[in-house]
């Protein structure tokens, strides 16, 4: 498709420019017409103008002058000067000015066509180039920008930092004036701002408090349902952004950027551009979507931590709470704790208690401030919020009590005036029946999750103990004392963690405390299919492992199903109670008259049944033992089931100590003072320490109190207390144990905390005195080669020369010594090579660096080889040897470079070739290359030409007597002076090997 | 001047390399005195007083480094010129020797016989 391009035609001859005008105009382009300079500069101001036609002679402006004028505008017209008087002079000043072209009258209009259209396709392609360039540098541009957030929110778990350095790139990646974060509080529509960047000082304050409008918004949809960025150029008319908000910040541009959690919006970036009109492309958005999904995976790790932090915590503070209720044995006193630890733990800010009462629901207990919201002192079951909870037995959550309708209206009103929103209330159950209900209210608008549900349900629980052990207090006549045992052991059940021990708590306070003979407990099996027998106390005999979870299982089945208990305490209860199957029955372990069941419930869930009886003795049941004894089945479930949450939040953290605990490294974690905050057992291992004792204490000290006083201890020492002064230093080295034959290798390094803050240090410990007994040996075989070899090849070599010199040698004795002499030599050679190449991969090689000239060094070693080339009778040149500078080298190993380099090319090259070698500087170093017309390298070749031991396929068939180690060694060497070698050749071409050494 | 005469005191304990350079020194004109370890190489150097000692550094009884150091420590023969030779090419014994005051560190295996010979003559005419 041609573009539509304009051309201006500048000519006071109208005739001549409307028939230039008709002509172009066929051809297809868009054509203006001036007939004077300043009616041409006008029309080059106001429109873009791809090409003027320009008649140098105008009446008003010389075409010069407007030529150059038309080139300081953006647009940079092309101008092709069409003139009749026609000058070499004009031409050249035309040209000069940057004229297109050059035309002269009368106008041969097929080139004129041509000529337009060649200089059309170059703007179109400088255009595009432009456009090309800008693009690729955006790129750069945009992946470095991933990377920065990437990076910064995968090291730290600082939601807020992370999020604030997130809205900081997302800023300067596409030019936005501020970004803000606001992310979906838990349980509501609304988006709090979190972090902001380049908010300016005035707005700080109300964005900080402003949570981000939804539901009322015209972006609602979109952004909620359809999960797209949403944006406007317009803002301030736009119908989508009209909510107050928008109004508070002027600004002309925005853009939301949903971040999508689990198929959830959990959160959005707000940007803004205050005065200019942005609008995006499609790559921009999906660029921009790709920075959120980044984000968004951060928000669910951050997420993950936080909520494993928070279910420890509230466990914690859960079972404290519980210790406490279990000293405290005034009833009201028990409520009251209860329903202010209940608003503390959930974050709520009144809660309170209702009591069945008859038909009415009492006001049992409540906050300070829920005096307002609780003012009725009765309500009927069914009404109001609380009702429907005893009513229905269910929790019942009201996310805005605004939109509420089953709420009493006097409460409602009264709570809404009091600035109270969301409610959960959760339903009080005694002996499986509903006896009351523990409301909650919050002033944010809040929807409870799952686990405020159960923890609210465990404080009901709480209660209901409470409530019954009170009841239990009044009733039982002298019953203090067996209470005061049920306490004790209600606080012995929270004594462990451990299930097991719970468990057996509540088997010895059934036992003594109530004065059962035998107790046993039967827990859901995890499938649930049956029940499984899992403790039991004062039976002698064998019981079946487990019963099936059906009405086979007799009574057992029916208090796990009714969640009251089922006792036997006279004959004619038998009556009352599903009966055991006869598969069972007969069972001599079952086989008991008198006897208590009672249901293991905690919250929603039955974990199994407990029932106890006196089979032995045959002893009657008292009925109160009856209630004893199903209160402290309540209290063994939820005190288990407490530890079951426990213990799934510890086997993340035992997890974690495990992989700690079973790298084949020693960890020891100091903190800044200097003390062993942690240390995993490989390590006490190592430093054959006992670590589990050393926790505590000083690190240095434990260190010093090691029976092997070797100097790398004494150095391990020092390092650590100048670390410990600068941790973010690192550093590392050798500890050598005498004692145990042991080396550790120890790398320090900072340890930071979640904020990125050091707080210590870690340091590994590795075990590696394999390695050092490996580099050992190493080592005394390269002695061993130097001396044990050399000597008898030193003495071959003297020999052979001191042969040499006698004069009655026949001519083919003398060659035979010659060739010894030879082969001693080249033996020799090999020694020495292998003894460098050990010594530089073991870094044992002291380089002295001493001034060098690189065109010297060569010199002498071309003299040296001076004999060997005449021979071969090859042509040698050498340039620029002068020009290179001295530099600090070690001569005798860029002898070695240059001797093994040359000696290559004579000995690859065949007789009568040519070598020149080459020698410049160049910005940072020098060259030196040497070019041979040898048999040539293969490119296959070419790359492991520097390995050790290789030798090219072709170089085996002119000579054999390379070892593959010179180039090697040449590679080892250049290395170490931090230059570089290679090698580039076209076979049958020769070769062309250069080094380069930095100056 | 003329080498014949000067004395030379060769301390090497592998019986091959002493005859071979004990030859070639003799052929050259030098009288050779031999040590086959480093306690007879201390003998003889204080009392003989040769010109030059070629002195080895493996050697039984005394190594060649505390040989040098007795000699550039002892009055009547610290001014008489130690060259080392020696097959191993370690970095700190070149240096140690350097330092002790020999005049030279030769590496046996990579050098002949002429060399020597012409070293040797260098060393006693300066």
């Amino acid at each position: 498709m041609k573009e539509q391009n304009l051309i201006l035609v500048v000519d006071d001859d109208r005739e001549f420019a409307s028939m230039l005008r008709e002509f172009l105009e066929r051809e297809g382009h868009a054509v203006i017409v001036a007939g004077s300079g300043q009616e041409a500069l006008r029309a080059l101001r106001q429109t873009p103008i791809s090409v003027v036609l320009l008649d140098l002679l105008l009446p008003d402006i010389g075409g010069v002058e407007l030529m150059s004028e038309a080139q300081r505008l953006d647009s940079r017209p092309e101008v092709v000067i069409i003139t009749g008087n026609a000058t070499l002079d004009s031409a050249i000043k035309a040209v000069k000015a940057g004229a297109g072209g050059y035309i002269v009258k009368p106008v041969d209009l097929t080139r004129l066509g041509e000529l337009i259209d060649s200089l059309l396709e170059r703007r179109l392609l400088i255009r595009e180039n432009a456009r090309l360039s800008s693009e690729a540098r955006e790129r750069l541009k945009e992946t470095e920008t991933l990377l920065a957030i990437s990076s910064t929110i995968s090291s730290t778990l600082d939601l807020q930092e992370a999020l604030r350095s997130a809205c900081r790139e997302l800023a300067h990646l596409i030019g936005a004036d501020t970004a803000s974060v606001y992310l979906h509080k838990g349980g509501t529509d609304s988006l709090v701002p979190f972090a902001a960047y380049g908010i300016p000082k005035e707005h700080l304050r109300t964005h900080a408090t402003t949570p981000l409008p939804s539901k009322e918004q015209g972006f609602y949809l979109p952004l909620w349902k359809e999960r797209r960025p949403i944006h406007s150029d317009d803002v301030p008319h736009d119908p989508r952004f009209s909510h107050e908000f928008f109004r508070r910040f002027q600004h002309q541009s925005g853009l939301l950027l949903p971040l999508i959690l689990d198929g959830e919006v959990a959160g959005v970036f707000y940007l803004v551009w205050w005065k200019v009109p942005r609008q995006f492309t499609e790559a921009e958005l999906t660029l921009m979507e790709s920075v959120c999904r980044q984000v968004s995976l951060f928000l669910r790790n951050a997420r993950l931590y936080e909520q494993r932090e928070r279910d420890r915590r509230r466990l914690e503070m859960l079972n404290e709470v519980s210790r406490r209720l279990a000293q405290v044995h005034d009833t009201d006193g028990i409520l009251t704790l209860i329903v202010n630890e209940a608003t503390r733990l959930l974050g709520a800010e009144a809660a309170g208690l209702r009591l069945l009462q008859g038909d009415d629901l009492v006001v049992r207990a409540r906050t300070q401030s829920a005096m307002v919201l609780m003012s009725r002192e009765r309500l009927k079951v069914g009404e109001s919020l609380s009702g429907l909870v005893v009513a229905t037995g269910e929790p019942v959550v009201a996310e805005d009590l605004v939109d509420d309708t089953r709420y009493a209206p006097e409460h409602k009103r009264a709570a809404l005036e009091h600035g109270f929103h969301a409610f959960l209330g959760v339903p009080l159950r005694a002996h499986g029946r509903t006896i009351g209900a523990l409301n909650i209210y919050t002033k944010s608008r809040r929807r409870f999750m799952p686990d405020d549900i159960s923890l609210a349900s465990a404080f009901a629980d709480q209660a209901s103990l409470a409530i019954d052990k009170g009841r239990l207090l009044r009733e039982a006549e002298g019953g203090r004392q067996v209470l005061e045992r049920i306490y004790r052991v209600g606080i012995s059940m929270r004594t462990s963690w451990e299930q097991a021990d719970r468990l057996q708590a509540f088997i010895q306070g059934a036992h003594e405390a109530v004065g059962f003979e035998r107790v046993y407990v039967l827990l859901v099996t995890p499938d649930g299919s049956s029940f499984e027998l899992v403790r039991t106390i004062g039976e002698e005999g064998i019981a079946p492992s487990s019963l099936p979870l059906s009405p086979a299982a007799g009574a057992f089945y029916q208090a796990f199903q009714t969640r009251r208990p089922v006792a036997v305490l006279r004959d004619e209860d038998l009556g009352e109670i599903l009966s055991l199957d006869p598969a069972y029955r007969e069972h001599p372990y079952f086989r008991s008259k008198r006897f208590v069941v009672a249901p293991l419930v905690a919250g929603e869930r039955v974990l199994g049944v407990a029932s106890a009886d006196n089979k032995q003795s045959r002893k009657p049941i008292p009925p109160a033992s009856v209630e004893l004894f199903s209160l402290l089945c309540q209290q063994l479930a939820t005190a288990w089931d407490e530890a079951r949450l426990y213990s799934e939040v510890e086997t993340q953290r035992t997890r974690l100590a495990q992989i700690f605990d079973s790298t084949s490294d020693g960890i020891v974690l100091v903190s800044r003072d200097g003390l062993i905050a942690a240390a995993n057992l490989r390590a006490g291992e190592l430093l054959t320490l006992d670590l589990a004792e050393a926790v505590g204490r000083d690190f240095a000290g434990v260190l010093s109190g090691l029976d092997d006083a070797t100097a790398s201890r004494d150095s391990l020492v020092t390092s650590l207390r100048s670390l410990l002064e600068d941790p973010d230093r690192g550093g590392q080295g050798d500890l050598e144990l005498a004692a145990v034959r042991r080396v550790l290798r120890w790398v320090a390094r900072p340890s930071k905390d979640a904020s990125g803050t050091t707080v210590g240090l870690t340091i590994t410990f590795q075990d590696v005195t394999e390695e050092r007994e490996i580099s050992k040996m190493k080592s005394d075989f390269v002695s061993f080669v130097t001396h044990q070899l050399r000597t008898p090849l030193a003495g071959i070599r003297w020999f052979v020369e001191l042969a040499a010199q006698g004069t009655d040698i026949s001519q083919e004795t003398r060659s035979y010594i010659e060739d010894a002499r030879e082969s001693a030599e080249r033996l020799i050679t090999l020694v020495n090579d292998l003894l460098d190449i050990s010594r530089l991969e073991s870094g044992k090689l002291t380089i002295v660096p001493q001034e060098t000239q690189l065109g010297e060094v060569t010199r002498s070693v071309l003299d040296e080889l001076g004999l060997v080339l005449r021979e071969k009778g090859h042509r040698l040149s050498v340039t620029g040897a002068e020009e290179i500078p001295r530099m600090l080298v070690d001569p005798q190993l860029l002898r070695q470079v240059i001797l093994n380099l040359v000696s290559n090319a004579i000995k690859y090259t065949l007789p009568g070739g040519e070598i020149a070698i080459r020698m410049s500087q160049e910005d940072r170093l020098v060259r030196w290359a040497i070019q041979d017309s040898g048999i040539g390298i293969p490119p296959e070749a070419q790359r492991r030409l520097f390995e050790k031991f290789y030798r090219a396929e072709d170089a085996l068939t002119l000579e054999t007597d390379g070892t593959g180690l010179g180039l090697y060694l040449v590679r080892l060497i250049v290395e170490r002076f931090e230059g570089r070698v290679w090698c580039e050749s076209e076979k049958g071409k020769g070769a062309t090997f250069t080094f380069t050494l930095p100056r | 001047m003329k080498p014949a005469g000067k004395r030379i005191l060769l301390a090497e304990d592998d019986r091959f390399l002493r005859r071979a350079c004990e030859a070639s020194l003799r052929q050259r004109g030098f009288t050779v005195l031999t040590a086959v370890d480093g306690e007879e190489a201390l003998r003889l150097a204080r009392a003989e007083a040769p010109d030059l000692i070629l002195l080895d550094l493996l050697m039984p009884k005394i190594a060649g480094i505390e040989v040098l150091r007795v000699l550039k420590a002892e009055e009547e023969t610290r001014a008489i010129p130690v060259l080392v030779l020696s097959n191993s090419s370690r970095e700190n014994d070149v240096q140690e020797v350097k330092h002790l005051g020999s005049v030279g560190y030769l590496v046996k295996a990579n050098l002949s016989l002429q060399e020597l010979g012409d070293r040797v003559a260098q060393l006693l005419e300066s």
